[in-house]
């Protein structure tokens, strides 16, 4: 007993080196299955809340740029508006207008953002006490931009798409095709379009868009444009790469997508399919 | 630790801590290119500080650190391992005089030389260690690799800045 400790009183500052390089790693994998964030994440209110001050102090530079990207989603929406019929019809019962109901959208400011990392994150600040719940997918004005891993009071921590544990359901759009969205962690402008068969046609400049097959995001929602398609002569799949449509540098305002009958289709779905990865 | 004691240690730390997650926190130069520069806060221990309050110590700021990048623990773990590392690379360096009177870090007490090949390597294993945690593996290996290596050169280049400002002139 006395030997024990002894050799405990040793190597003690070993010993507390691997307690915490343990507990480091315990913090680790705990985040990198991403639906377990739980401690020390940027939701976390005290860091979150200085985040904000900080950003409301920096954010100040950047208005410009956010005044363009806002009036040109204006533009955008203006033209889907025009394009709609003039009137539309009134009906409370019919199908249509209760499907539009069924997404929900929660404006809400960007105050902590990473693109460099392996495993970027970003901070926004809303929080459970706005309807914010782990799950939810995260869009910009321009495209998909992650999902949300962990929340607390008044902010919510987001994967962004530039992490490599986020994978998205997609189509190409011309063709119709099922694919998946990845990124391999180098290069934060474009992602990886993975298993688009090879007897399609693809062409550079082809629109990616999400499936909304796994109620993260609105069906149709932009990803990217295809700009790198090559296939080896024996591969079964292209590998193709899209440039992002959402310009991660500089993103500040984002919606989060509540899908309102998500719970009924993940329950349907799970007692039905096993799972399959 | 008569110079600044215990409680300025603490003080200056967290003022560094609050400046990494300020300023220098979306500073990337090239994209590859981080400036960890809180790694200050492990060369204002003083030397003979015992090092299981060395090795906690770098724990928590990791863990601060961490708090702020959404990356828990990978701040942690690369700074536990540098404060491990820490006293057995002063007692590698020690002049053969030992360390005299001098009782921390600084280039004004041990010269500009001895505290670049102090700092650097550290510096250096610091930035590695932590792109390959963060990484989550050995994929993309020189990419993770040069991240590292332009990343220590930055932080290198900012500790020595500030160092020479605030730290080095404080009597």
């Amino acid at each position: 007993m006395r030997r024990l400790l002894q050799f405990l009183y040793q190597y003690r500052s070993f010993l507390l080196f691997l307690l915490l390089e343990i507990l480091s790693f315990w913090l680790i994998v705990q985040n990198n299955n991403y639906q377990g964030a739980k401690y020390f994440n940027s939701a976390n209110g005290l860091s979150a809340s200085i985040s904000e001050a900080s950003n409301a102090t920096f954010g100040f530079f950047d208005l410009p740029d956010q005044n363009r990207l806002l009036a040109e989603e204006n533009a955008r929406l203006k033209k889907r508006l025009s394009a709609l019929p003039d009137s539309i019809p009134q009906k409370s019962d019919t199908l249509i207008s209760k499907d539009s109901s069924v997404w929900k959208f929660i404006a809400s400011k960007v105050i902590n953002n990473s693109v460099f990392l392996h495993n970027n994150h970003l901070t926004v600040n809303r929080g459970s006490k706005d309807g914010v719940y782990k799950g939810m997918g995260v869009i910009g004005s321009a495209g998909a931009v992650g999902q949300v891993v962990a929340v607390s009071d008044h902010f919510a921590s987001v994967a962004s798409i530039l992490n490599g544990s986020i994978l998205v359901s997609s189509l190409h759009k011309s063709s119709g095709s099922l694919c998946t969205t990845s990124w391999e962690g180098k290069d934060p402008l474009h992602v990886n379009i993975e298993y688009l068969p090879r007897h399609l046609s693809l062409y550079q400049g082809d629109t990616i868009v999400t499936s909304g097959y796994n109620t993260l995001f609105p069906p149709n929602t932009m990803i990217g444009i295809l700009d790198q398609v090559s296939i080896a002569d024996d591969a079964t799949f292209y590998e193709a790469k899209a440039k992002l449509a959402t310009d991660f540098y500089r993103l500040s305002y984002v919606y989060l997508v509540d899908f309102k009958l998500k719970e009924q289709k993940d329950s349907l779905e799970n007692t039905q399919v096993l799972r399959y990865e | 630790m008569n110079k600044y004691g215990t409680i300025g240690v603490f003080v200056l730390s967290l003022v560094i801590i609050l400046a990494q997650v300020f300023i220098f926190k979306d500073l990337v130069l090239f994209g590859s290119a981080f400036c960890f520069f809180y790694v200050l806060t492990f060369f204002l221990l003083p030397i003979d500080t015992n090092p299981l309050v060395q090795i906690f110590f770098g724990f928590i700021v990791g863990l601060l650190i961490d708090t702020f990048y959404s990356t828990q623990g990978v701040h942690a773990a690369a700074a536990t391992f540098l404060m491990f590392v820490r006293p057995f690379w002063i007692n590698i360096l020690s002049p053969g005089s030992g360390y005299g009177a001098a009782d921390r870090i600084s280039i004004r007490t041990q010269g500009f030389q001895w505290f670049l090949t102090f700092t650097y390597p550290l510096i250096l294993i610091h930035c590695i260690l932590l792109f390959f945690v963060e990484a989550y593996g050995f994929s993309n290996f020189w990419d993770t690799m040069s991240k590292g290596f332009y990343s220590s050169l930055f932080t290198l280049v900012v500790v020595l800045i500030i160092h020479y400002l605030f730290i080095n002139k404080e009597k």
